[in-house]
């Protein structure tokens, strides 16, 4: 998956799943929004996995050791309760900040992620 | 990973958190269960592992507010559970030097270690059982003991927990992705082993069996179905390898898709461990 097309691109698809999340609160947002290409909402879409990934993998750093990536080997996970209880808010340093809403209209059922 | 984000919104009412060890899980069992998984080929390795060795105080101070602020809220795990938790810790925290767990890695090197840093690293690592580890476990030991392990739960459902009901039910849509009811699901459970049952009886009659019964005590008991030794074991297993070999070499895929299979088996992974939480 690719690591380097992120923060504006990553914005979109964010504020999509946001739109998502929160449908009331996004939706007409989204009909004004300026429709993008399948191909950019694509790797906006992988990006978000991305992020998403990389997040689960820094904030369980046990759990990234297991797997065989050792960039957290000297951490221990942190359990305080903010830690759990706002998993969105948790998110929203880098992953959450509200944007243009995208729509995934015209992906394959299956997007295949070897493509990059 | 919407409906995993959305759940982890709804059930964070239900403060898992606060329930964050019993016999088979938490933090006392997964730090000696990650040495294994941990890689020790390079000096930096090392290093890394000494770093959470510091930590682990800290560890245990999160995991113990969590279990006290339960203790207040009343989210208990069962009491002949967490009286296990208690064995289990203190058999931790009485191996000290190098008999505990957590010597392993440094008992023995690899030879990309050189050697004054493999003295350096035997001399930390035991230095940071006896400070830390060893002291944190016997800690937990006593807190679990004495102070949390008495007021466990004494009904073993989670029914029995505040909004016990509504947590049931946030398990049941977690974990089996349905709203069905839990009734609904014990009759579906009892249904399929009816149906199991019935074939396997079918096979029973056909190997010449009168009933299940006495299929499931032949094929316990017939010793020629156990291996006799390991080698036994591995001799079956490289015969298994050399059948299928060539068909496990066309299975595999690009390496770019392997990553990819990786990430999806991860995020399962990842759903389970979660749902384990509960």
């Amino acid at each position: 998956m690719t690591l380097s097309v992120r923060s504006t691109l990553g914005c979109a698809i964010l504020g999509f799943t946001v739109a998502l999340l929160f449908p009331q609160s996004s939706a007409a947002q989204g009909a004004t929004s300026t429709p993008t290409s399948v191909e950019t909402r694509r790797q906006q879409l992988l990006s978000l996995f991305d992020e998403d990934w990389q997040f689960t993998l820094r904030t369980n750093p046990e759990w990234a050791t297991m797997l065989g990536d050792s960039r957290y080997n000297d951490r221990l996970s942190n359990t305080t309760p903010p830690n759990f209880s706002n998993p969105i808010s948790n998110k929203s340093a880098s992953f959450w900040p509200a944007s243009k809403p995208s729509i995934p209209q015209g992906f394959h059922d299956q997007t295949p992620s070897a493509a990059n | 990973m919407i409906r995993e984000l959305r759940q982890d919104i709804e059930g964070a009412k239900f403060k898992h958190w606060e329930m964050p060890v019993n016999q088979m899980d938490g933090l006392h069992l997964e730090l000696p269960d990650l040495i294994v998984l941990t890689p020790f080929m390079t000096v930096s390795d090392y290093d890394n592992y000494l770093a959470r060795l510091h930590q682990i105080p800290h560890a245990f101070d999160q995991v113990t507010a969590n279990m006290r602020q339960g203790l207040d809220d009343g989210l208990m795990p069962p009491r002949f559970l967490l009286e296990k938790v208690a064995a289990e810790a203190d058999d931790i925290a009485s191996k000290s030097g190098e008999s505990s767990p957590f010597a392993k890695p440094v008992k023995e090197f690899p030879s990309s270690v050189p050697e004054p840093e493999q003295n350096r690293l035997r001399e930390a690592v035991l230095k940071a059982i006896a400070d830390q580890v060893v002291p944190t476990y016997q800690r937990f030991a006593t807190f679990v003991r004495t102070e949390y392990a008495p007021h466990g739960r004494t009904d073993p459902g989670i029914w029995s927990l505040p909004d016990g009901a509504a947590r049931y039910r946030f398990a049941i849509r977690r974990i089996t992705t349905t709203e069905m009811a839990p009734e609904e699901i014990h009759a579906l459970g009892l249904k399929q082993i009816d149906e199991i049952e019935a074939e396997m009886l079918a096979v029973a009659h056909k190997l010449g069996f009168n009933d299940l019964a006495s299929l499931n005590d032949h094929i316990k008991n017939e010793r020629s179905f156990y291996a006799t030794s390991g080698q036994q074991v591995l001799d079956f297993i490289y015969e298994l390898r050399a059948r299928h070999g060539s068909r496990i070499t066309q299975a595999l895929r690009p390496p770019a898709q392997q990553q990819a299979d990786r990430d999806t088996h991860g995020s399962l992974a990842l759903q389970e461990r979660r749902a384990r939480r509960l």
